[in-house]
């Protein structure tokens, strides 16, 4: 997609827990500029590689709307401090509170609202109820974290063995993250350190119920298809819940779709989550 | 510390992360180079753990983005691995000598970051160091299934039989056949991989232009340390390749040594391998940057 190229995002860091998250800010463009904000809390591990070109596509396609925009890396992800481990719901959305913060401080916003791709949203999520006044947009939520853990689990079982570890089983390696095996530091999972509390901290949270009563203006854009984090009847389930805008004509950009290859920028998501927040600046949308 | 920094190239600010040692003076500095595919922070965050690691040992590291990559602005879009200018790496090592009053800089990166290290380090005539981490000798184009690339005529073995194995598999599909007879099917490709998948003309599936950089970079003098998983599916190729050419290098290649890191893959996707691939680069970097002062 062509880029906007109006003005050059600011880059900053966040401190938080003692660590700082690298965040970049982009101010919105134009004559009137929107009083909305929006703060953008990505996926996690490989996947937050994956979609980084594409937040910051989407960061720049929202400042051209009249949205300022900050987007930060999750604790332990990009140039942010920290592992894997830091980067719970909790403090994902502490990390974005102080991003409204910013947003708030530097720019023309005066309302916030969250932004969450994959298993960001349940930081979004939080972060838009702990906010007065806020909204959240979420993005290909991960609506069972352990069916997306375990899938990722045995992803690195079959990993392990193409490079001739031993073969374990999934439950195995859940028993070995609950009992804190080999002093609690973690089951890699492709480069990145996958920890009990993490897992729990994920696992715990009923995302698909959260978004049923988000206590917020929500909007769930999503895809069609079934992934191991969403499977077919929670997406249903979230569907019948909440406002869902459903496609199938984007490419799934949360992973490379093959070696080599770069995902394309999901375009019609873009507009839809544009239009949808005008919406709250013209105070046309009811919310939920 | 860390810093974020823009750096002018061409008509572009590109995006970079400065790491510089808190103890002043650093040894030398590092440039990251990274692929098409990730951005500054590498596969698997590689590159934030090595230049953390680096620079508390006293290096100066600059991860950069390519234009229309991570932070860096542009709507480029690279049709192939190897289509990354290498003018922005150029710049990027005027931009640290000049920071840095003239210090040495090393070029780094993985797989074909590597090979855009390795380019740019050609062209820099300053350039005399190169960490290349799973850098492929051949073309990658069957393997990674990006396009094709008009300078490469040639492609490796190791290639070659992984790509023809993906043919084999499809000889099972009729639409597979329906493309051959109706000469829809690409057989150019298939005339490349043949022969190299049989082993046929050995001799001519270097990479010519990595063949010709490593010539330019040799010349000078340069240590170049190449860093390979034993799972690396490129270090087959490599090692074929680099026993026929290098005794055609300048100094029959005594600039360069090759380190194997064991069990690991060719991004060296888990925690432990990247702790060892980054620790055997610490002790390459010691070897020429002792405390005291370069050694070359």
């Amino acid at each position: 997609m062509a880029e906007a190229h109006l003005n050059v995002p600011e880059p900053l860091f966040l401190t938080e827990g003692g660590q700082r998250q690298f965040a970049c800010l982009h101010r919105a463009v134009g004559e009137a500029p929107s009083s909305l904000g929006i703060v953008v809390c990505s996926g996690l591990t490989d996947e937050h590689i994956a979609c980084y070109r594409i937040v910051y596509q989407l960061a720049e396609f929202l400042a051209a709307a009249g949205i300022s925009v900050l987007r930060f890396d999750p604790p332990g992800h990009g140039d942010s401090e920290g592992e894997l481990a830091d980067a719970t719901p909790e403090r994902m959305a502490r990390v974005a509170g102080l991003g409204a913060d910013v947003l708030c401080e530097r720019t023309a916003s005066t309302q916030v609202g969250f932004l969450g791709v994959r298993l960001g949203c349940a930081g979004a999520l939080a972060a838009a109820q702990n906010r007065s006044g806020s909204f959240c947009v979420a993005w290909a939520p991960i609506l069972s974290a352990e069916r997306y853990f375990r899938d990722l689990l045995r992803r690195q079982i079959l990993s392990d063995m193409m490079y001739g570890g031993g073969r374990r089983s999934v439950d195995a390696l859940l028993t070995e993250l609950s009992e804190g095996v080999g002093g609690g530091e973690g089951i890699d999972i492709g480069g990145y350190l996958l920890t009990g509390s993490l897992h729990q901290a994920f696992c715990a949270s009923d995302l698909p119920e959260q978004l049923a009563r988000p206590g917020v203006p929500l909007l769930v854009v999503q895809h069609e298809k079934p992934t191991a984090g969403s499977p077919g009847p929670l997406l249903e389930q979230v569907a019948r819940a909440v406002p869902c805008h459903h496609t199938s004509n984007v490419e799934i950009f949360w992973n490379f779709p093959r070696e080599g290859s770069v995902p394309r920028s999901p375009n019609d998501w873009f507009e839809v989550t544009r239009d949808w927040i005008l919406e709250r600046a013209r105070g046309v949308a009811g919310g939920r | 510390m860390e810093e974020p920094i823009r750096i002018t190239s061409g008509s572009n600010e590109l995006f970079g992360m400065l790491h510089t040692p808190d103890a002043a003076p650093p040894r030398a500095t590092i440039l990251v180079v990274n692929s098409r595919v990730e951005y500054r922070v590498g596969p698997h965050r590689f590159y934030v753990r090595a230049a953390r690691r680096w620079t508390e040992e006293g290096f100066c590291v600059l991860r950069l983005d390519h234009p229309g990559n991570g932070d860096s602005p542009g709507d480029e879009d690279y049709s192939h691995m190897d289509s990354f200018p290498v003018e922005p790496v150029v710049d990027a090592v005027d931009f640290l000598r000049a920071k840095s009053g003239d210090l040495d800089v090393i070029l780094a990166g993985l797989c074909m970051g590597a090979r855009n290290a390795l380019y740019g380090a050609a062209r820099s005539s300053h350039v005399r160091h190169l960490l290349a981490f799973g850098m492929p000798f051949s073309d990658a184009t069957p393997y990674i299934g990006v396009g094709t690339e008009a300078e490469s005529k040639t492609i490796g073995t190791a290639v070659a039989r992984k790509a023809m194995s993906g043919y084999i598999k499809r000889m099972a599909d009729p639409d597979a056949w329906r493309r051959l007879v109706t000469g829809k099917s690409d057989y150019g490709v298939l005339k490349r991989i043949l022969p190299a998948a049989l082993g046929i003309g050995r001799n001519q599936i270097f990479k010519e232009p990595v063949f010709r950089s490593l010539e330019t970079l040799l010349s000078r003098q340069s240590q170049i340390l190449f860093l390979f998983g034993t799972n690396d599916v490129f270090l087959p190729d490599f090692q074929d390749q680099y026993a026929l050419v290098r005794r055609k290098l300048p100094d029959g290649a005594a600039g360069c040594t090759v380190e194997l890191i064991p069990e690991a893959n060719h991004t060296f996707s888990r925690v432990e391998w990247q702790k060892r691939a980054i620790a055997s680069s610490m002790a390459w970097l010691e070897e020429q940057f002792p405390p005291c002062g370069p050694a070359s």
